[in-house]
């Protein structure tokens, strides 16, 4: 398996073929490009939904037309087995996790960078405590205290991903942590605080936005994949949102004897909607990571 | 044997590929050694000069795509000669113009597989090397005397755990390590840039190789430590017999220690001959880059006071054409009428003596030298 | 592994040390919970395991809850009156079986596909595969589970559902599981178990050992294999109980997440509760278990070695 290099910086006849890195940042570029786009389709859905802007009505039921295979005329997914089109309750099932999820990112970045940059800044004392809570926060699994949340409260889904955002917040604190301290030890900070600059530009712009936003950004991009799973999984088991209402968890659920049986579209639809959402969401974060890990040592 | 070649370098040649510009780096482009049995030479030049590219090559241990593309490697053993780079032009096909080459193909995996089947038996054995940072030498999971006797059982005929152990304290003795028992138990960590040095010396000894590469051994370290070290290192060496490959960018460890130095620009030799000679202040003819890093030396003890003399500019960018003299660009006598033919012409070896050679236009006469000049 | 007798005593300081952390953390899992059943809006849940008198301020009763959980008193279930503890212990002893085999199962493929992407060998081998467990980890674990038995149901002649309480030994749902609950794992460990080998492959004292002619993978196991593995499988322990909530219920699995799914569904307060607390033992636990291997595996943690 033979590497080809080959000298492009200077002028002249450039052989064909990429270079080893050319492709990876291509990779990279790509899988940012797709999580936009999936992010985007699915504000898309949403809008669509708060104004109604639907092709058919997501609860209204046509009986003769008891799953439809795809590309039925005039039901480009399908039916279901009321004979609801299943295109529009993909669009409306985004409605179910959108809002909440952004909830919970908010929630969990919130929290996860005032832990991290306290406990990064001083050490110490509050470094500890940073890491008691998050090793408390992480010992009880997530799901579990859902669903023992669910059996307490039998709170809405609002407030489900407010346990969420809650409990989402260890990984970037530690991160954040860490990054902190290592900038701290760094000679740029000293020299940056002996010519007078304030603390808190020190910390909010210098630190925070230029070196650690690229953590922001793949922690959002995380957290909205793993709020978009919980969602869908307690609508799946039955404690989110309730049918009618469409969930890409609970359309699974209610797929799932079909599915068995062998019509297998309306529970595997909203599942590859799923895959396809997270798939997205973890490949811009992973490429943004390997972006930034490029940009630090090149 | 004492004398003849041990370990024999032929225009070796190494690029890096650095992916961010898209462009080859050189290292090493053109490099002509030869280690003679049981002398200690010394690889003298500034970071980037490509010394530690060349002594490590002859270990196989370079990193980076694409590494070395050409050359020849024939190291001398009892048992005949090995061709360490045996294999390379099959896995590498080079594009090239005379200046700088256009694009490399090298087959990593099979070369990989190829260097296995090279250095059976020599890494540790016939070459061995120790490296600039001691403590990060050793694996910190492991007790440092653990180490050596693992080089012990290894490349010595001492199989038995208890012999190796006994063994491993006669050397940590030998390099002044007390006590040895103590210090057997030691993890790399716990102890300072001196005793992990002196360590490293007798793990890498302890298998009795028959060269050793020192690449920058006392760099390091404290000034105080220095000359401990490198007495050491020459005491041993008289005992023992071994060749010494030595790596340094301080001219006053290269003449307590080398018989004979050569000097590295910018990925090429420019001057090499007996230390003594060259490095002192007389009238043999010197390379323009030798006279000047004698000139930038503090002089400890001098007549009368003489100011030291920076060589000006930077050290030219590895990246691109490579044409003419590689040091033109700082040396004072690249002006003039000779600018043109020192910035295009890259100058053929002169020879000063039997066994001194620089590559200079300043000196060349009419007579062109082989560059293999040594005499065996 | 030899440890030298003057190092004995820091190594037992600072297991002390994490010793008496696990035991603050479970102190705080047992705050935290208490917390939320004494914030209940429905005096359903308020009644506790403590049948405390209304007068009683929250303080004592914590102490007498506590009391209680300690003496492996969780209270009573409401759909059958028994202790929640006879129903917990059973049921986590299957999950305890689940997740030991998917972890097992997972980690022996995810180390092999670590070696040949740090190695950059096999890469037409591992690649795919790496893909095909990327793709199969993004699609949720409950329709994962229910293609499978589809599959397993139509072309392989197994029906991989366990059929009632008892387990003989259902080598296909078992498998399944492993499927499913495993892909995740296996992707997220084969990732970062190949960024930690790269990164020590690099180390100086990786090649200082080649140098000598000593093989790679006895010095780069230890810093590249060992911890990167005890720590991967510490961290991802309370992601998997959580996922096995929903492959149990799938599978029909006499496991811990299928009666937790149960109790929820019937408002069982006392029964998740009682799952709760101990899932969160059991991977405080593990975390004390992984430190204490990882300090004795590594000298500099404990400062053994002056």
């Amino acid at each position: 398996m033979r590497t080809r290099y080959v000298e492009r910086n200077l002028d002249g006849a450039q052989s064909a073929g990429q270079s080893f890195s050319q492709t990876r940042r291509w990779w990279d570029t790509a899988g940012i490009a797709f999580g936009v786009l999936v992010f985007f389709v699915l504000t898309l859905a949403f809008t669509a939904s708060q104004f109604g802007w639907l092709p058919y009505d997501p609860d209204q039921a046509d009986l003769d037309l008891i799953l439809a295979p795809l590309g039925s005329p005039g039901h480009i997914l399908g039916t279901d087995f009321f004979g609801r089109d299943l295109a529009t309750r993909l669009i409306v099932g985004v409605n179910a996790y959108f809002l909440p999820a952004l909830g919970a990112v908010a929630v969990s970045l919130t929290i996860g960078a005032t832990l991290g940059l306290a406990a990064g800044f001083r050490g110490g004392p509050v470094g500890l405590a940073t890491h008691y809570t998050c090793t408390l926060v992480e010992a009880i699994p997530r799901l579990l205290l859902v669903l023992f949340a669910v059996t307490v409260y039998q709170p809405d889904i609002y407030h489900i991903m407010l346990i969420i955002g809650l409990t989402g917040f260890p990984g970037l604190a530690t991160r954040l942590r860490l990054r902190i301290r290592h900038l701290r030890e760094q000679s740029f900070f000293e020299s940056a605080l002996a010519s007078g600059v304030s603390l808190q530009t020190i910390l909010f712009k210098h630190l925070l936005w230029h070196h650690c936003r690229p953590l922001f950004l793949i922690h959002a991009s995380q957290a909205m994949g793993e709020a978009i799973l919980f969602e869908t999984s307690l609508s799946y088991l039955g404690f989110g949102v309730q049918e009618p209402t469409p969930s890409w968890g609970n359309m699974v659920q209610t797929g799932s004897d079909y599915l068995l049986q062998g019509n297998f579209w309306p529970s595997t639809l909203p599942a590859a909607a799923i895959a396809i959402t997270l798939i997205a969401f973890y490949l811009f974060a992973d490429a943004f990571e390997r972006r930034a890990q490029d940009r630090q040592n090149p | 044997m004492k004398g003849s070649p041990h370990l024999e370098i032929e225009n070796l040649q190494a690029y890096f590929y650095a992916s961010a510009d898209r462009t080859f780096v050189r290292a090493v482009t053109g490099v002509d050694l030869c280690v003679m049995r049981g002398e200690t030479l010394a690889l003298i030049g500034e970071s980037g000069s490509g010394k530690s590219v060349t002594a490590l090559s002859a270990l196989g241990l370079l990193k980076g795509d694409p590494g070395i593309v050409a050359g020849r490697i024939c190291l001398h053993t009892d048992e005949g000669p090995r061709e360490l780079l045996a294999g390379l032009d099959r896995c590498v096909t080079i594009e090239r113009t005379p200046e700088r080459p256009l694009s490399i193909s090298k087959n990593g995996p099979a070369w990989d597989r190829q260097q296995k089947r090279n250095f059976v038996g020599v890494r540790g054995k016939e070459i061995a090397a120790i490296f600039q940072n001691p403590r990060t030498a050793f694996n910190p999971y492991l007790m440092v005397g653990e180490q050596i006797v693992e080089n012990i059982r290894l490349h010595t005929p001492t199989k038995l755990y208890q012999e190796a152990y006994d063994q491993a304290l006669y050397w940590l003795e030998r390099v002044g390590l007390e006590p040895a028992a103590e210090r057997f138990d030691n993890f790399p960590y716990g102890l300072s840039g001196g005793m992990c040095q002196r360590a490293m010396l007798a793990m890498t000894l302890a298998a009795e190789p028959a060269l050793l590469i020192a690449d920058e051994p006392t760099t390091g370290l404290d000034a105080t430590l220095r000359t401990a070290i490198l007495e050491l290192l020459a005491e041993l060496q008289r005992n023992l017999g071994f060749t010494l490959l030595m790596i340094s960018h301080d001219l006053h460890v290269v003449r307590r220690l080398a018989q004979r130095v050569a000097v590295f620009y910018n990925g090429v030799i420019v001057e090499r001959g007996p230390s003594l000679a060259m490095l002192s202040a007389n009238d043999i003819p010197k390379h323009p880059y030798t006279q000047a890093l004698l000139d930038a030396q503090p002089v400890r003890v001098s007549p009368k006071p003489r100011r030291l003399i920076a060589l000006q500019g930077d050290v030219p960018s590895p990246i691109g054409e490579a044409a003419g003299c590689r040091f033109a660009p700082r040396c004072t006598h690249a002006k003039g009428i000779n600018a043109k033919r020192c910035e295009h012409e890259s100058p053929p070896f002169f020879q000063v003596s039997s066994d001194h050679q620089l590559a200079c236009w300043l000196y060349t006469d009419s007579k062109e030298v082989s560059v293999r000049g040594v005499d065996a | 592994m030899r440890i030298k007798r003057s190092a004995i005593r820091p190594i037992a300081r600072t297991l002390a040390k994490e010793l008496a952390f696990t035991f603050a953390l479970l102190v705080g899992i047992s705050v935290v919970v208490y917390a939320m059943l004494v914030t209940a809006p429905n005096s359903h849940s308020a009644d506790l395991a403590t049948a405390r008198p209304a007068e009683q301020t929250a303080t004592p009763a914590y102490f007498h809850w506590l009391a209680g959980l300690v003496q492996g008193d969780l209270g009573n279930t409401s759909r059958s009156g028994g202790l929640v503890a006879d129903e917990l212990i059973p049921a986590a002893g299957h999950t305890l079986f689940l997740i030991a085999c998917a972890m097992s199962a997972s980690l022996l493929v995810a180390v092999p596909l670590a070696v040949c992407a740090a190695t950059k060998r096999f890469n037409g081998l591992s690649r795919p595969l790496l893909i095909t467990l990327y793709l199969s980890s993004a699609l949720p674990s409950f329709w994962l589970a229910y293609a499978a038995i589809f599959v397993s149901t139509h072309y392989l002649d197994y029906f991989p559902v366990v059929d009632g309480t008892n387990i003989d030994w259902p080598i296909t749902a078992l498998a399944t599981a492993i499927l499913v609950l495993g892909s995740g794992l296996a992707t997220t460990a084969a990732r970062e178990l190949s960024s930690e080998l790269t990164r020590v492959l690099s180390q100086e004292y990786v090649t200082a050992a080649v140098a000598k002619g000593a093989c790679l993978w006895r010095h780069a196991y230890v810093e590249g294999l060992l911890l990167p593995i005890l720590e991967i499988a510490a961290t991802r322990l309370s992601h998997v109980i959580g996922a096995c909530v929903i492959v149990e219920q799938v599978l029909n699995w006499p496991g811990l997440g299928r009666l937790v799914w149960q109790a929820a569904q019937e408002r069982d307060t006392h029964l998740v509760m009682g799952a709760v607390l101990a899932c969160a033992l059991f991977v405080a636990l593990a975390h004390l278990l992984h430190r204490t291997l990882h300090v004795l595996m590594n000298p500099r943690a404990s400062h053994m070695g002056y």
